[in-house]
């Protein structure tokens, strides 16, 4: 399986060479193909959650917006501006609704995957000093911390009787409150948290740490993966290649 | 004042005469003293702040999903941190929520980073023209972000999105499209009607922060960023 | 304010500096007698000669690194590869952190996260390591653990020097310490203690006594397991209850459920005999005061945070919190122990008949904690019910509430 995984520049490579032609590319199948493909590497690396609430919580209502608008409401494409009808504008939705999951599912399968020390690992072989990694690694790290503080600050509004009433506007008043009680109170372990790492150099500390444990990938990896990628995008670009050789 | 200070004292402290004198342990103490009060560097600060920001713009969309409310608000870490250390910083931290949010939330908002960038920008350049003095100011200032927001975002909104983002403008979208508009009117017109009310709400969002913020934090800050620019006497 | 310290209050500081390897230093002290100050100069001091010095402080987050999403990683980035076979790796499993292996850092107990924080700091080899208020979530079998490993020659090397903050009552007993009184040093950035500092006596409002009946009550998260199911409880008010239990267990999710912050699944609530729902009037039925002060404070100044209470209400709560002095400024301007007690007071004034209380005693001296079981001995006679979780054995013999228990497979 690890022969299969790129390196850290693979890996952005290969992914920078899909989204360049999925930028361009008006093909269904092919961006189809990319999608599925991408979701295959999600599920063998374990994120396939992730994509599935893409697709349910985002993309579904995005794609069914695209449709409505452009084939039943427009019935039309901007592609096209004299051409009308119900069919050019379902295949407009269709192809920008097709897009908007390749690239997503691209830029998923392409970080997603990356945990802990191999993040780090990832970061760090892109060139990005210590701190710059550091600093990066801390929002992941910190997030579901941030979660509990955000609950922690509504369920304090409630708990002292601040929020007296569930209306819309009383909710809307919590705003600016819970967000500055939120920010304050985590400035001071933020500011706490920076003299630390340069005292204890945690930093540099975190990267040799992961320099130690080694990437996860292999150079057989990244030249899979890039071969792959340019082999859909001549896919992709074939009509092109075949009537212009 | 106190890196003055320290700076003094460091300078005592290595001075090979006062070594020998009797006071050099009070020298070596004071030292010591003013070391830990003095301000932040901004290398330190933007260690604190930019993962701060960018949890904030995140998070602050987990308040308003918690309270239930219509509203989306992504950009008010970045302006916040914009004024407290500078634009730059300002940028890199919108820039990195759209990046980590992409991975947290949905993986679409990369593609409004540049927009990010934008607002840094805008709010960096006049903050320091001390445009966050005053309420009157304030909503100027969200008006020109909201409306450079708009027109950054076009491009990525109508390539990339065929011009319906799935939030609630996409309704005026669709309306002046079907009225016989053309998608670039209609995503810029829409930008220009939403975008300048929902950064305007952030600007003010911020500026009542900044008014409310604890004064060792404010001091600590103040030769950072734009603070000292936006805060009046009584601030 | 900075002052010119004496020759010998200097000195003073220089010779704890100096200390052998494996020295502790217990620095005895009310709040605000400069312990902190001590002990963060301390460290400077440290960082000043280009050595390492750290503090973990009461609140024992900042001390994590924040670039870890498990305590194995956390344990490898401060102790280095597992396969090192150091002390500290060993110390790791003795201290059950091992066991720990792929729970977030943040997620752990009190005692947990103090446990972990100092093995990962200690393992950095400080000059100057300082424990200002570590220790009071460590129970006593896991202090003690903690205190040899301080003053192990083997963990320390020479010269290196422990200071200790500490309000809990039993630290002395323990391991033979070097104790010095923080006023025997120098406090020169510490203002002098202004009057009426200390918290005053309590005058308790007058509560709408309120029993509460749960009938077959249930609660679950949204898509996750039960809380807990069909629980069937008396809540008398006069009394004071201590909810017990590990964690996880729902006693933190049964105090929310009475504020009004989460409603029930399934089943009742009743008051005084008449069905009650919290749910749509948050904070009416009962009142929360949380752990960590911070979040629960949302004014810019402390007179603020007082206008929120009842009007007659508030000269009282001003006067007894101690903050008559500072009442114009910020309550993030303020030292964690004067937020932590602006909080509770905010809490203790509130007009709820039920009050609970989350670990009120963390970070207040003996006679603070002596001051809070005052004022709660004297709400319950006045018919307050109040509600207490905590882990400080001596609050059990100050207030003899009724406990209780949390299991794990929820039922009270």
């Amino acid at each position: 399986m690890r022969n299969w995984i790129p390196e850290e520049r693979g890996r952005i490579l290969a992914a920078i060479v899909a989204a360049a032609g999925t930028v361009f590319v008006r093909d269904h199948l092919a961006l189809a193909l990319l999608w599925l493909a991408s979701i295959l590497i999600l599920w063998c690396q374990g994120e396939l959650r992730s994509a599935i609430h893409f697709l349910w919580r985002i993309w579904l209502p995005l794609a069914s917006g695209l449709a409505i608008v452009w084939g039943l409401i427009v019935r039309g494409s901007p592609e096209y501006p004299d051409a009308r009808g119900i069919p050019i504008g379902l295949d407009y939705a269709a192809i920008t609704s097709l897009r908007i999951a390749a690239l997503a599912s691209v830029f998923q399968a392409t970080l997603l995957p990356l945990r802990g020390f191999q993040r780090v690992h990832f970061w760090s072989r892109l060139g990005l000093p210590p701190s710059a990694v550091a600093g990066i690694i801390s929002i992941f790290d910190l997030w579901p911390e941030f979660v509990r503080r955000v609950d922690q600050v509504v369920a304090a509004r409630c708990a002292r009787g601040l929020m007296t009433d569930r209306r819309l506007i009383t909710r809307v008043r919590q705003i600016p409150f819970a967000f500055r009680t939120l920010f304050l109170s985590s400035l001071d372990s933020s500011m706490d948290r920076a003299v630390r790492w340069q005292s204890e150099r945690l930093p540099e500390r975190l990267v040799k740490a992961a320099a130690s444990r080694g990437g996860s990938g292999s150079i057989s990896g990244s030249f899979a993966w890039i071969t792959l990628a340019i082999c859909w995008v001549a896919f992709a670009f074939r009509h092109h290649l075949i009537l212009n050789p | 004042m106190v890196q003055i200070l320290t700076r003094f004292f460091v300078s005592c402290r290595d001075s090979r005469w006062l070594q020998r004198h009797r006071f050099h342990r009070i020298i070596c103490f004071m030292t010591t003293v003013s070391a830990s009060l003095a301000p932040m560097s901004v290398k330190t600060a933007a260690l604190a702040l930019v993962p701060l920001g960018v949890l904030l713009n995140l998070g602050i969309g987990t308040i308003v999903h918690l309270l239930k409310l219509p509203l989306f608000v992504d950009a008010v870490g970045t302006i916040l941190i914009t004024l407290l250390i500078g634009w730059r910083w300002g940028a890199v931290t919108g820039v990195l929520s759209f990046l980590v949010g992409g991975l947290l939330v949905n993986p679409v908002l990369p593609w409004f980073s540049a927009t990010q960038a934008t607002i840094a920008i805008v709010a960096g350049i006049m903050a320091s023209k001390g445009w966050f003095r005053s309420l009157p100011r304030t909503i100027v200032v969200g008006i020109l972000i909201g409306i450079c927001a708009a027109i950054v975002s076009a491009p990525v909104i109508i390539w990339l999105f065929g011009g319906i983002t799935g939030s609630g403008s996409g309704f005026i979208t669709s309306f002046l499209l079907a009225s016989g508009k053309k998608i670039v009117e209609s995503v810029i017109l829409t930008g220009l009607s939403c975008e300048p009310i929902d950064k305007t709400l952030q600007c003010l969002l911020v500026f009542w922060l900044v008014k409310s913020l604890p004064e060792r934090f404010r001091t600590k800050l103040a030769p950072l960023g734009y603070l000292r620019q936006n805060t009046t006497a009584n601030a | 304010m900075i002052s010119m310290p004496t020759e010998s209050r200097i000195s003073s500081l220089d010779n704890l500096y100096e200390g052998r390897g494996g020295t502790l230093v217990l620095l005895q002290g009310d709040n605000f007698s400069g312990r902190s100050t001590i002990i963060y100069l301390l460290a400077q001091m440290a960082v000043d000669h280009g050595e390492l010095g750290i503090v973990i402080p009461t609140e024992l987050h900042p001390a994590f690194s924040g670039v870890t999403a498990s305590v194995a990683d956390e344990l490898e980035l401060h102790l280095g590869p597992r396969n090192s076979q150091s002390l500290f790796w060993t110390l790791a499993e003795e201290w059950g952190l091992l066991a720990l292996g792929n729970r977030q850092p943040l997620t752990l107990s009190g005692g947990q996260q103090a446990m972990l924080s100092i093995l990962c700091k200690l393992a950095l080899r400080p000059r100057v390591f300082g424990l200002d208020g570590a220790l009071e979530q460590l129970d006593p079998r896991n202090l003690s653990r903690v205190l040899e490993a301080l003053s192990s020659r083997d963990v320390f090397s020479d010269p290196s020097v422990s200071f200790i903050s500490h309000n809990g009552p039993w630290l002395e007993e323990r391991m033979p310490l070097h104790t010095i009184p923080a006023e025997n040093c120098a406090t020169p950035c510490e203002d002098p203690k202004p009057p009426g500092m200390d918290l005053a006596e309590f005058a308790p409002g007058t509560a709408v006594s309120s029993a509460l009946e749960f009938k077959n009550a249930s609660f679950r998260y949204p898509g996750g397991a039960p809380v807990f199911s069909n629980l069937n409880l008396h809540l008398h008010p006069d009394r004071i209850y201590r909810l017990a239990g590990p964690n996880g267990a729902g006693k933190s999710t049964f105090a929310k459920l009475l504020c009004g912050i989460l409603r029930l699944t399934s089943g009742s609530l009743s008051v005084n005999g008449k069905p009650f729902d919290p749910y749509p009037q948050p904070g009416t039925l009962a009142q929360l005061h949380f752990q960590n002060p911070d979040t629960q404070l949302f004014g810019t100044s402390v007179t603020g945070e007082i206008e929120t209470l009842p009007r007659e209400r508030r000269a009282s709560a001003l006067s007894f919190a101690g903050l008559n002095a500072v009442q114009r400024r910020h309550p993030f301007d303020l030292p964690f122990v004067l937020r932590k007690r602006l909080a509770l007071t905010l809490t203790l004034h509130a007009n709820a008949p039920w009050l609970i209380f989350d670990e009120p005693t963390v970070g207040l001296d003996q006679a603070g904690q002596r001051a809070v079981c005052a004022a709660l001995i004297k709400l319950k006679q006045s018919g307050y019910g109040i509600l207490l979780i905590s882990h400080n054995p001596s609050l059990d013999d100050l207030l003899a509430p009724e406990i209780l228990e949390f299991l794990t497979s929820a039922q009270p």
